[in-house]
């Protein structure tokens, strides 16, 4: 199996140059190679399991309002904000800043 | 004796019976913590004048006549990636540079509303994925039992200043051993709780559905007393649940004859070391002359657990670490366009072992390999479930070592990342399982690579329980511990004693 890389680092949002998806690549391919015992297990007609493991599930809380933190607390930990918001830059189908 | 020598609950007693002060016995641990902190490398960041500010409120309180809660004036050091209002929070990463925490983890605030003294944030495995602490952006924590070797991970700092004398106790997060693998490497006791016992509001996520917190002590009556503090539901964590809170503390001493033990052959059929598996057969003699009846058994779904583990640990992981994107925290790397921001601060940020389960988890996630990887992963998940069900069923615990070998050295590589993930052999299970195990000191053992100079180092006992049974697990743990418990403090006294560490830690800012 021949994993595209490059492919995977652009859904995970990470710039890895050539030499580091090569490494990279090595450390999965032998990860993997442990995990592929996965694939002979007879796993015909079991539920998968994601999270809690109480019966009732995760509990839904009641949609009422409470304070959280607020915005201009929130603002302040981010690294660039002006008016209110953050500031990011422009995408780039939009034509830069 | 020196006050840092003691035990959480002698030092809650003597601050409450006005013996002594919750101020002297910080300032006990803030000495220790200067004598020795710079060649162990255990916080990241000593809080020091926010611990004077809490230990006086302690004493102010019982001044008053008020009641300073089970955990009077007790030092307690935090795993660094649980959030306290007001201070950083690096989950030994880069990527959280310049964070403060606009607020506190629900786990720290009941304890600290019971008087335990908040000392400081300790080192970890960026974000928690590792072993030994040596994947920390800032240092390598080393093992107060030998300085050579890695007090294990994710959890390395806080267990290494328990097993050390400088925090009482400690908080750790474990999401496929991080708790008991370090308490294990350190000698010290350390609890996985259900998951759903412990509010996880306020500790950085890794793997949602797994991650816990825990604590860490010297003793299982500490750890019982820590649980005891921050157990319970919290409406800001859907997660947890409502169970009673028991006085588990109180509650140790339980005769054993009757019980039923079971030791599944699947762990004990990893490769275990030789004397890691005599310490643990002794343990096991010990509870069987106690009454318990202790039997092998068969859980045949745990032979898969550790791929079953690194298949969703990473894909959650890396759903959770999409956040950090240089957008709202932490480092922000621009570029000239969103996109270009996004790589570039990731890649920045994030070090090798966070970028390569960040890869493993979004391949096993990515169209093609969703119902291959991901979707396997969680079916056999299921298997290991029903599998722990069942045994339950029969057994009151099921018992095995907590780490296939005693701490390794620190640096070594072998080049194949599947060999670091097996020291979680033994643990991930638990997590996976969602039940509470425990990790308690069985002993000690040599090295396989230490020839015949080397030094013993100690290796624990992992005790995993029915979900919320944790009364029983903690017994248990309890009478292990009286097995070992004239080796491990004449052991443990004196390595603490004799502690010296004289090469300083290299820290990175």
């Amino acid at each position: 199996m021949k994993i595209d890389m490059k492919h995977i680092a652009d859904l995970a949002k990470l710039r890895l140059s050539p030499g580091e998806l090569e490494s990279m690549e090595r450390d999965l391919e032998m990860v993997l190679a442990h995990i592929e015992r996965l694939a002979g297990i007879d796993l015909e007609g079991v539920e998968p399991t994601f999270g809690s493991r109480e019966p009732a599930g995760v509990r839904l809380q009641q949609d009422d309002p409470k304070p959280g933190l607020s915005r201009a607390c929130l603002l302040e930990l981010a690294p660039s904000a002006r008016d209110g918001h953050y500031v990011v830059p422009a995408r780039e189908s939009e034509g830069g800043r | 004796m020196e006050l840092w020598e003691l035990g959480a609950w002698d030092i809650a007693h003597k601050v409450r019976a006005k013996e002594v002060s919750a101020q002297e016995v910080l300032e006990s641990h803030l000495a220790r913590i200067s004598e020795i902190e710079p060649g162990l490398c255990a916080f990241l960041e000593v809080l020091e004048a926010e611990a004077r500010i809490a230990a006086s409120r302690v004493d102010a309180k019982i001044a008053g006549g008020e009641d300073p809660g089970i955990l009077a004036g007790v030092p307690c050091a935090i795993k660094d990636n649980m959030n306290i209002k007001g201070t950083a929070c690096t989950c030994g990463s880069k990527m959280l540079d310049g964070y403060i925490s606009p607020y506190t983890a629900t786990a720290i605030k009941r304890m600290s509303r019971e008087g335990a003294v908040v000392t400081g944030k300790t080192n970890l495995d960026e974000f928690a994925m590792g072993s030994s602490t040596e994947s920390s952006a800032y240092m390598v924590t080393r093992n107060p039992w030998d300085p050579d070797r890695v007090p294990g991970g994710s959890s390395g700092g806080s267990a290494a200043a328990v097993a050390a004398g400088l925090s009482t106790v400690a908080l750790g997060s474990d999401t496929g051993g991080s708790i008991r693998q370090p308490a294990s490497f350190t000698g010290i006791v350390g609890l996985k709780p259900t998951y759903g016992r412990v509010s996880r509001y306020g500790l950085v996520a890794f793997a949602s559905s797994l991650d816990q917190i825990g604590p860490f002590g010297r003793d299982v009556r500490d750890v019982a007393l820590l649980l005891e503090a921050i157990s319970g539901l919290d409406t800001a964590d859907s997660t947890s649940v409502e169970r009673p809170v028991v006085p588990w503390s109180k509650r140790l001493e339980r005769p054993l004859k009757g019980l039923r033990a079971g030791v599944p052959k699947e762990l004990l059929g990893l490769s275990v070391d030789d004397g890691v598996r005599d310490a643990f057969y002794r343990a096991l003699s010990h509870l069987a002359d106690m009454g318990a009846v202790i039997e092998e058994t068969s859980l045949p779904a745990l032979r898969y657990a550790l791929d079953a583990y690194y298949v969703i640990a990473p894909a959650e992981a890396s759903s959770n670490l999409s956040r950090f994107d240089g957008v709202r925290y932490g480092l922000s790397t621009r570029g000239k366009a969103l996109d270009d921001m996004y790589h570039a601060t990731r890649a920045q940020g994030f070090g090798p072992e966070v970028r390569r389960r960040i890869m493993l988890g979004t391949f096993a996630l990515s169209a093609g390999y969703y119902d291959a990887y991901y979707l396997r992963a969680a079916k056999t998940r299921t298997l290991i479930r029903r599998d722990f069900d069942e045994a339950f069923k029969v057994y009151d615990v099921l018992l095995s070592p907590a780490t296939p070998t005693v701490a390794f050295r620190a640096g070594e590589e072998s080049g194949d990342p599947m060999t670091k993930y097996l020291a979680d052999a033994m643990t991930v299970s638990a997590n996976l399982a969602g039940i509470p195990a425990l990790s308690v000191p069985c002993g000690f053992a040599r090295p396989s690579d230490a020839g015949l100079t080397g030094r013993d180092l100690p290796c624990g006992l992992q005790i995993m329980g029915k979900p919320f049974d944790e009364e029983t697990v903690l017994a248990i743990g309890y009478a292990v511990e009286a097995s070992v418990r004239e080796e491990m403090e004449e052991k443990s006294g004196r390595m603490r004693r004799n502690l010296l560490l004289s090469k300083e830690c290299e820290r990175v800012d």
